[in-house]
């Protein structure tokens, strides 16, 4: 049985003073039921939402995003507090499962009304352990980002140029909001976050939601003669101490993209996929990232970048839609990853699409500290 | 050096201190701001099902229409009502702002107003006499002074028993 | 659902009020490695983890990121899924899909609460809406004292009968190692001697804090089927949810719990629930709730539920047992609660209940889960695959 993406719908992500965070949800809930022409539910079975109740400041977040999805005496609701690309891939378990025939999945949060991320973050560390040592994800992120350079060589150059890379792309995007032409230098000399990682280089926090219909096949063919189905689906832990971790190893991504493609049927991911929609949450893990699919050789990624290989017009198009780097928010940004390679797959990149028409795209999702988990998703044009 | 052979089970404490700067959004934020400016309590109608939507929001969960943003379908309620249940609260309660517990005991009121909706809130003044108490009572809302309002829940000072 | 699937492993911890002797995520461990042993499968086995509590409860962030390395999820797929009371629930439904997919053949799901370890009272009392209710939430105690006072009246109850249901409870717990509270109560006189916390509703009418653990292995029916334990099946699971406005009309509504129950035993052939079903685990907060819910569940007529209780026809060896296990009254890990509840369930239906096992022999079992601003989820298990 296969299953389907048939609608999606996204906020242009930014800073939204005037909404409530689940007011956000509603706008695109709205937007992807429409799409999908389908009614509040009565449509749709089950309903996946994805939401942080630490960064919505409140315990079940998923009250009130739940309730303007249309959960009341209804279809119900499971919240996934992971990354939004896991909300996806339990959608898509739902209707896989035979117990649900259509899902609407969610995902939302308002970065920009928490004024202490670096406090919830701490808190993701182990208590009695190193979290006195002050850490957040950013910090983690540089440990890795540093173990990484040395390792193969690498210089800051090098990550500074996934960020003028993907700067430029977003600004093609019309969702993001953080596109612009910036140079090598400018990256590298904004604001020093950790080092090496610079205010230009991690993904810029912000607000917004999103959603996403999925159908089993004979729904979904009723629902659109555009689906995208999903072909293979894989998630992954690392150990969380960052000391029981090699950083350079993206060890869980390597084990979740293997699931996903298995179950697509696919065994060489650099030539059987056409377009790539990855979470770089900070410029390094793009290249790093790449690796971990086993899209390049290991220390590799950073000389295709350079040579326009993961360009738009590239052999490996990596990111055409602008990445993390032009302003996703955290929660929704592998949901976005799922969305943005939809509408490449349907050719409805607005701006951003690449000039190959692609057949088969792959989105990534991830979080915790310098990626302890990653969610791998691949998508495939239905028509 | 032989450490002693006793089981000393560590703990160690921390405090979470996380600061929100919560969006009110237009809906809950015009409720808000009628109630500190003007002393009161303004809900908006569902188009769809036209029940009172308290407090209002984007949209009604049970007919799934969208709700106009203030002024259009909106109106003020009399801040008038029947009690419906009272509760003493004797189990200590923190004060969500600032951490610290309530002096207690203290009265709590349900209240269905006139209009239909449920709403609850403190039953004041503070020497009511519980005895007193009648399910049916008629009462009203109370506000603070308008110099102490702040946009809150708590700029409503308590409900009390409208004497016959 | 595309392929049936089987609880064939179930663990939990012995539940305290305070386990000060392992950190959070040894105490997940206890609970994952009795699983493992009571499946009889190694850890290795496991295909994923679908692990959840209480967001915020413990003051922590990000929990399954660290309980990775305690709970052998290193190296393996797994989600985090959290709905406040219903997790547990939640837990076992979604351990329940990812298995009956096909994707997955074995998944250990999860749940834990190790509530010492932060502010209870400050995380309940984040549910309500930070610009609305919460400076003014009592927590779950005002919405259940408003809830007795309501029975009472609506049932015609006396102040008693919250009192007969925790003697029922105490004496199901005295039987159950695991349960937490295990009073040694011996009459409603007894009980009625409680203090109140918000009148009419008893500190003994409502449920602890404590802290657990509680794991269970869900696999596919082929892999079930070559097991050495029974396995237990599973029929069929639903969610309702409810707006969050806990008064309609003049009455809190119990529509979510009449929904799901409703289309639970309609959609799997269910016309006499107290009859057809043998043994129910349900999610009771309070004694209050257990009465209220179990009418509105439809296992009785509206106001009667108070009164079988006092002819004691739902203690372990009497006609529709209920809570056995001593309920969410004498255990409350919350994240863990509402799976204890299918554990309990599935330990009664393959007769692996020990000292509270039920008089009779069961064939179908249902538990439920509550939360939220009043959402039910609800399972149906059975000891038969048909």
């Amino acid at each position: 049985m296969r299953v389907g993406i048939v609608a999606v719908a996204q906020n242009r992500f930014g800073d939204y003073p005037e909404w409530r965070p689940h007011e956000l949800t509603y706008l695109v809930v709205e937007d992807v039921l429409k799409k999908a022409g389908l009614p509040f539910r009565d449509g749709y079975d089950d309903i996946v939402t994805c939401s942080s109740d630490h960064w919505d400041g409140k315990t079940l977040s998923d009250i009130e995003h739940g309730e303007v999805a249309g959960a009341h005496l209804g279809p119900g609701e499971t919240k996934v507090s992971l990354d939004g690309a896991n909300a996806v891939l339990l959608g898509y378990i739902k209707v896989l499962s035979g117990h649900a025939d259509v899902v609407l999945v969610t995902a939302a949060c308002k970065e920009n009304q928490v004024m202490d991320p670096s406090v919830i973050e701490n808190f993701g560390f182990d208590v009695p352990y190193h979290q006195l040592l002050g850490l957040d994800f950013t910090q983690a992120a540089a440990l890795q980002a540093t173990s990484y350079m040395h390792k193969f060589g690498l210089k800051r150059e090098d990550f500074a140029e996934v960020a003028v890379k993907g700067l430029k792309n977003a600004k093609d995007n019309p969702y993001f909001f953080n596109g612009g032409d910036m140079t090598v230098e400018e990256v590298l000399g904004s604001q020093m976050l950790s080092y090496p990682i610079t205010s230009v280089e991690r993904r810029p926090f912000c607000d917004g939601a999103c959603a996403l219909i999925l159908a089993k096949e004979e729904r979904a063919r009723e629902l659109t003669d555009r689906p995208v189905w999903i072909r293979g689906v894989g998630s992954c832990y690392d150990h969380h101490n960052l000391g029981d971790r090699d950083l350079t190893e993206p060890a869980a991504l390597f084990r979740a993209a293997q699931d996903a493609c298995g179950m697509a049927g696919l065994k060489a991911p650099d030539k059987e996929i056409d377009v790539f929609e990855i979470s770089e949450h900070y410029s390094y893990q793009l290249l790093l990232w790449m690796e971990g699919l086993g899209l390049c050789a290991r220390g590799e990624a950073a000389k295709l970048l350079r040579a326009g290989e993961l360009d738009r017009g590239g052999r490996m198009p990596v990111n055409p839609s602008g990445g993390l780097l032009g302003g996703v928010p955290r929660y929704v940004a592998g949901a976005n990853r799922v969305i943005e390679a939809f509408y490449q797959l349907r050719g409805e990149a607005e701006g951003r699409a690449m000039p190959r028409e692609p057949r088969v795209a792959l989105a990534h999702g991830t979080y915790g500290p310098a990626g302890q988990h990653h969610c791998v998703i691949i998508l495939e044009r239905g028509f | 050096m032989m450490m002693e052979n006793k089981e000393e089970l560590l703990q160690q404490e921390r405090m979470l201190h996380v600061r929100f700067g919560w969006s009110a959004g237009p809906y809950l934020g015009r409720f808000l701001a009628e109630l500190r400016d003007n002393g009161r309590l303004w809900v908006v109608r569902c188009p769809g099902c036209k029940r009172i939507l308290m407090p209002p929001r984007i949209v009604c969960a049970t007919c799934y229409t969208r709700a106009p943003e203030f002024p259009e379908g909106w109106f003020s309620l009399s801040g008038k009502g029947t009690l419906l249940d009272w509760e003493r609260v004797i189990y200590p309660q923190m004060d969500p702002e600032t951490g610290e517990i309530r002096p207690e005991p203290y009265l709590h009121g349900l209240f269905i107003l006139d209009e239909g909706v449920s709403f609850g809130h403190y039953l004041g003044p503070e020497d009511l006499d519980e005895k007193r108490l009648r399910e049916g009572m008629k009462v009203e809302m109370v506000m603070k002074a308008p110099e102490d309002r702040e946009g809150k829940l708590t700029d409503i000072k308590y409900f009390r028993i409208m004497e016959a | 659902m595309a392929r049936r699937v089987a609880i064939v492993g179930i663990g939990q911890t012995y539940h305290r009020s305070k386990r000060p002797d392992v950190n959070i995520g040894e105490l997940s461990a206890e609970a994952v490695r009795a699983a493992l042993e009571d499946a009889e499968v190694s850890a290795n086995e496991i295909g994923a983890y679908v692990t959840g509590n209480m967001e915020l409860f413990e003051g922590r962030y990000a929990q399954d990121m660290w309980q990775a390395d305690y709970i052998g999820a290193v190296g393996k797929p797994g989600i985090r899924v959290t709905t406040g009371g219903t997790t547990g629930g939640t837990l076992a439904s979604v351990a329940f899909e990812y298995v009956a997919s096909g994707v997955y053949d074995m998944v250990m799901a999860l749940g834990f609460e190790k509530q010492s370890e932060g502010d209870t009272r400050a995380g309940l009392k984040t549910v309500a809406d930070p610009l609305w209710s919460r400076w003014y939430t009592t927590g779950a105690i005002g919405y259940f004292a408003s809830q007795a006072r309501f029975y009472m009246k609506q049932a015609g109850a006396p102040e008693e009968a919250g009192s007969m249901v925790r003697l029922r409870l105490a004496k199901h717990a005295a039987l159950n190692p695991h349960a937490h509270l295990r009073l040694d109560l011996q009459s409603v006189e007894q009980i009625m001697e409680s203090p109140y916390l918000i009148p009419p509703l008893r500190q003994m009418d409502m449920c602890p804090t404590s802290e657990g653990a509680c794991a269970i292995v869900v696999a596919s029916e082929e892999k079930a089927s070559k097991m050495a334990r029974k396995p237990v099946w599973v029929k069929d699971w639903i969610s309702v949810h409810k707006e969050v406005v806990y008064i309609r009309g003049e009455r809190h509504s119990v529509a979510d719990l009449e929904m799901a129950a409703g289309k639970l035993f309609q959609r799997n052939g269910i016309t006499r629930p107290m009859e057809e079903i043998c043994v129910a685990e349900i999610y009771g907060p309070c004694t209050w709730a257990e009465l209220e819910w179990l009418e509105a569940y439809g296992f009785c007529e509206k106001g009667q539920a108070w009164r079988l209780e006092e002819k004691g026809q739902f203690y372990l060896d009497r006609e529709f047992p209920v809570n056995p296990s001593g309920g969410v009254v004498c255990t409350n890990p919350i994240g863990a609660t509402a799976l204890i509840r299918v554990a309990e369930v599935a330990l009664q239906l393959r007769g692996g209940a020990g000292n509270h096992q039920i008089a009779r022999r069961p064939t179908v079992g249902f538990s439920s889960a509550w939360g939220g601003s009043g959402w039910t989820v609800a399972h149906l298990l059975s000891a038969t695959k048909d």
